[in-house]
């Protein structure tokens, strides 16, 4: 099956308030407020809900970290940086569905025993920060939000912006981005669920994972098993771009094939083209060749292998491109976005892109290759928050499957593709 | 240092009902400058101190968290901000042609203004919106599948000041 689904988490722009309610929206706090918050996390936690944002994070078992009862109040931030490169999905919902993520923060509130929540929306997603900041208005005037949600419960959120930086995605960057600082990682522990937000216990979740909620709420775990494999349940969605002919987002089951994905639903690559390689799971993530793509399509299919669904952000690349050039361009992404705090990361990843305008400008010599590869080993690991080794997988991968294109460049027999 | 004030009335008042908003007023900062920004265009060493000042924080604060984030300017940028995103996927599909030939066609190059102050050229990272590659931001309003055709159109319906 590779045909789009159609609920609640389903791209659908345009929805206003009464149309969402059309569609069962707010359906779920009946379900929610006959449940004990116990209860809850009980069944985001049966459900296997892994988190949407990049890392698969069991929903459940992060919600259950909080404590019960804390001196400083908690709270629950909404991931909403979303930044890695061929990842936007979360736009769909910031624009289109903005209701059913409030519905799902006040469902980890209830959960968690939160009153506050935060959305942490990018600065560029102007449209999206409107959006929010009015369905959180029209929210509170119907009683979605607000003192007495349902009679039983108090909860509301403020929408904020950030000012541009990749690395406020990564969620203790994100909190001090969030407290007015600079984003920078924090060190861990101690981990967000014990000292986050103002030092209280915070749960810090993708859009989409707070989206998920409300359809398993209002469905039920059989339903919500009824999609994929376990470990890798529930409906998702996926965004692809680059090379094929019908880029966008699509909700899907996990488990579908992956090359129908490719070569049906996204409608295949240009006429004439064939394909190279696949990113399967946002720029962060390794390589997939041809031949490595007849597989379903679920976190850990991918694992398996050798890559990582990340936040599900597929770019497909064809024969049309050159992989020194595909390298050197996220390179400059990571180099650029680097926040500075670590030597690896910072000059590192200042060195590698060096090297990628001297091969690009023909100047390049037999020893860059391993020269590259070694500065890859040194920053693997060493560093202080995962942004540099995302950085790394793309320049490994395209010396190790595409070697013969660096080869080229060097002896000065480059491709055309100059960027 | 007692900075005189630079900011109207309404922009103090908003600053100070953004500073409500928060358990700690540092939170109201990065809301703050975008405010300020909207009103002034970018963030003058008087506009900086008049926000620490208001907020209640240490100006070094306002200085450190304001030359963090790519969306501030320090320097006078043009009534138009024409971001063309030079990540992978709008790339792959004539991003950086895009970049160059705005650099051809307006004279500068990414980073800097045209002399009549209409346009700042500025090559950004991915956009959010790669099925819609290329991807140009004006301001704050995406354009999508972006040719060259298309992006000379945009900016001479701007310069003639018919706004979209
Ligand atoms: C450099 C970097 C950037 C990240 N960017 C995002 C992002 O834009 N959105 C997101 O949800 N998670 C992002 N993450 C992952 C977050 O740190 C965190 O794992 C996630 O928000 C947790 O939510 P989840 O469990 O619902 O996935 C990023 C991580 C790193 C290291
Ligand atoms: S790895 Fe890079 S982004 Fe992460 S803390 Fe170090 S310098 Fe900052
Ligand atoms: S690469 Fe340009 S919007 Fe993502």
């Amino acid at each position: 099956m590779s045909e789009p689904m159609k609920t609640l988490l389903a791209p659908d722009r345009n929805p206003s308030l009464e149309k969402y309610l059309a569609r069962g929206g707010y359906a779920s706090y009946q379900e929610l407020f006959k449940k004990s918050p116990k209860e809850v996390v009980d069944m985001v936690s049966t459900s296997g809900l892994r988190g949407r944002g990049g890392a698969g994070f069991p929903t459940g078992r992060k919600w259950s970290f909080i404590p019960e009862k804390s001196q400083r109040p908690k709270y629950v931030v909404c991931n909403a940086d979303e930044g890695e490169p061929g990842t936007f999905k979360d736009r769909e919902i910031l624009e289109g569905n903005p209701h059913l993520l409030i519905e799902g923060m006040v469902a980890c509130g209830y959960a968690i025993g939160s009153n506050q929540g935060y959305i942490y929306i990018r600065g560029e997603f102007y449209a999206g920060y409107l959006r929010c900041v009015e369905a959180v208005k029209e929210a509170r005037a119907k009683g979605y939000l607000g003192q007495s949600i349902n009679g039983k419960f108090a909860f509301d959120i403020i929408v904020h912006r950030g000012a541009g930086a990749y690395i406020c995605g990564e969620e203790t960057a994100l909190l001090d981005s969030l407290e007015g600082e600079r984003g920078q990682p924090r060190l861990k522990p101690p981990f967000p669920a014990v000292e986050g937000l103002f030092r209280g216990p915070t749960v810090v979740n993708n859009v989409e994972t707070f989206a998920s909620v409300p359809l398993l709420l209002i469905n039920g775990l059989d339903w919500y098993k009824s999609f994929g494999s376990p470990n890798n349940y529930g409906p998702k969605l996926f965004a692809i771009s680059g090379n094929v002919t019908k880029p966008g987002v699509y909700e899907l089951p996990m488990g579908i094939s992956f090359k129908d994905f490719i070569y049906k639903t996204a409608g295949g690559l240009p006429k004439g083209r064939t394909l190279k390689a696949v990113i399967p799971g946002g720029s962060s993530t390794s390589l997939l060749l041809p031949k490595q793509i007849d597989i379903p399509l679920d976190y850990d299919s991918i694992a398996k292998a050798g890559s990582s669904l990340g936040s599900a952000a597929i770019i497909v690349i064809d024969d049309s491109n050159c992989m020194v050039m595909t390298a050197k361009i996220l390179t400059e992404f990571y180099h650029h976005e680097s926040c500075g705090k670590c030597t690896p990361c910072r000059e590192g990843l200042s060195w590698i892109e060096q090297i990628y305008h001297r091969l690009e400008s023909g100047q390049g010599k037999a020893s860059d290759i391993p020269l590259l590869l070694d500065l890859c080993d040194q920053i693997v690991g060493n560093t202080f928050c995962p942004l540099a080794d995302g950085a790394v997988p793309i320049i490994h991968d395209t010396i190790i499957h595409f070697r013969s294109e660096y080869e080229a460049h060097i002896a000065g027999k480059c491709c055309e593709q100059k960027h | 240092m007692k900075s005189k004030t630079v900011f109207s009335e309404k922009l103090r008042a908003d600053i100070l009902q953004l500073k409500a908003m928060y358990p700690i007023a540092q939170s109201a900062l990065i809301p703050a400058l975008h405010r300020v920004q909207e009103e002034k265009g970018h963030l003058e060493p008087n506009s900086m101190l008049e926000v620490a000042q208001l907020l209640g924080i240490p100006p070094i604060e306002v200085m450190k968290t304001g030359t963090f984030y790519t969306m501030f300017h320090h320097k006078p940028v043009g009534k138009y901000r024409v971001q063309v995103c030079v990540n992978l996927t709008c790339s792959m599909l004539g991003g950086r042609h895009l970049l160059s030939h705005l650099e051809e066609k307006l004279g500068i190059k990414d980073g800097e203004t045209t002399s009549d102050g209409l346009f700042t050229l500025i090559g950004v990272q991915c956009l959010g919106a790669c099925h819609e590659a290329p991807v140009v931001q004006i301001n704050n309003d995406y354009h999508s599948l972006v040719s060259e055709k298309k992006l000379d159109t945009l900016l001479s319906s701007l310069r003639s000041g018919a706004k979209r």
